[in-house]
């Protein structure tokens, strides 16, 4: 392969390896953002028909647990992303609860947490090639040198 | 010639009185032990079983159990049975549902049902029960002990709500299971997404009435 071509693969390929680094600094970045903007701490539930949260409210007495009045809830709290403020619940026996309900068959909300799954098998997918790609820049760099006639005298 | 040996007046009477005694103890545990169903309408069963890993926490659900409790609330005792057929289990995704019943995990056409039987019941001071019982799933079966609350729906209340005539109970018990000891292993590649803890919780309606 001539010196020329290898010197310009050489370079996109150290272009790559930056392109990588910067995809891996950015993913937690706007995954980070993303939280802040969109994300809201709930606790999801599967929800009770509404006749049966009637029910629930009568035999309902201070001190026992107001989420179990909705429905069945998750053991804790959980941030969801992209969630419509109006889906969210603000039991009148606790306001500071937020409870997000599930109907059957419905559907469920993209946890904050499968985010940061992604974000991370991400970050390790652009570490990974930015370490390839700065590789096989040096072993193209090399060769190109090997190609370079020596200036003669 | 045999003679046969003639029982005293006494004697006789004793024993009599010892039979009205047991007919009278029996008719009074009978009149206290209630047959409760379990099922019916969907809004009567809400069963979750949640399982939390670092990718997801899925929150699966189904409205379809059957069954029966038999309790004395008075002595405090009862026998439970409960049903669930795997083939309910919903999970919010179309092919996680039909991946759990597959022979991978559940396996619903083999063991198509997950079942609860107690082996002693009894109330506590603070109102609550303990249930100790066998949990079937998967084929295995695991003993099991369960905290449950129950409350009695007065008549009134059943019937705003659209319960249905009779006595109706309210039954909350959460408890937790391990998929490993009922012999279902995560697959490889879903380790670590799937918990094999599953925290489950039941919540019921029975009635009384059928």
């Amino acid at each position: 392969m001539p010196a020329t071509r290898l010197a310009s693969l050489a370079r996109w390929a150290h272009r790559g390896a930056w392109a990588a680094v910067v995809i891996a600094l950015l993913l937690p970045l706007a995954a980070f953002l993303a939280d802040r903007g969109w994300g809201q701490e709930v606790r999801i539930l599967s929800a009770h028909e509404p006749s049966v949260v009637e029910l629930n409210r009568a035999l309902w007495t201070p001190g026992d647990p107001v989420a179990e009045i909705y429905g069945n809830p998750m053991s804790t709290s959980t941030r969801v992303l992209l969630t419509s403020h109006s889906t969210v619940l603000h039991p009148q026996e606790d306001p500071s609860l937020a409870l997000l309900p599930v109907a059957a068959g419905g559907e469920r909300p993209l946890q904050v947490q499968t985010l940061w799954w992604a974000v991370r098998l991400g970050a390790i997918g652009a570490g990974a090639a930015t370490v390839v790609l700065l590789a096989l820049a040096y072993f193209l760099r090399r060769r190109q040198r090997a190609t370079v006639p020596a200036p003669s005298a | 010639m045999i003679r046969r040996p003639r029982l005293s007046f006494s004697t006789r009477s004793f024993a009599s009185l010892l039979l009205l005694a047991a007919i009278a103890s029996s008719g009074a545990a009978g009149a206290a032990e209630r047959t409760f169903t379990v099922g019916g309408e969907s809004k009567n069963s809400n069963i979750t079983f949640e399982s939390e890993s670092d990718f997801e926490t899925i929150l699966g659900h189904t409205n379809t159990a059957a069954g029966t409790v038999v309790a004395d609330l008075d002595a405090g005792t009862a026998t439970i049975d409960v049903r669930v057929p795997v083939a309910a289990l919903d999970t919010g995704i179309e092919l996680r549902n039909k991946h759990l019943q597959s022979g991978d995990w559940l396996d619903a056409r083999k063991n198509p049902e997950i079942r609860f039987v107690s082996r002693s019941a009894r109330k506590l001071d603070d109102g609550s029960w303990e249930i100790s019982g066998d949990f079937s799933l998967h084929g295995v079966t695991h003993p099991v002990t369960v905290r449950a609350q129950v409350k009695a729906i007065p008549a009134a209340a059943a019937k705003a709500a659209g319960l249905g005539k009779g006595d109706w109970l309210r039954v909350s018990a959460p408890f937790e299971v391990k998929l490993s000891d009922h012999g279902v292993e995560v697959p490889g590649k879903l380790a670590g997404r799937v918990s094999d803890l599953w925290k489950v919780k039941l919540n019921l309606f029975v009635n009384a009435n059928a």
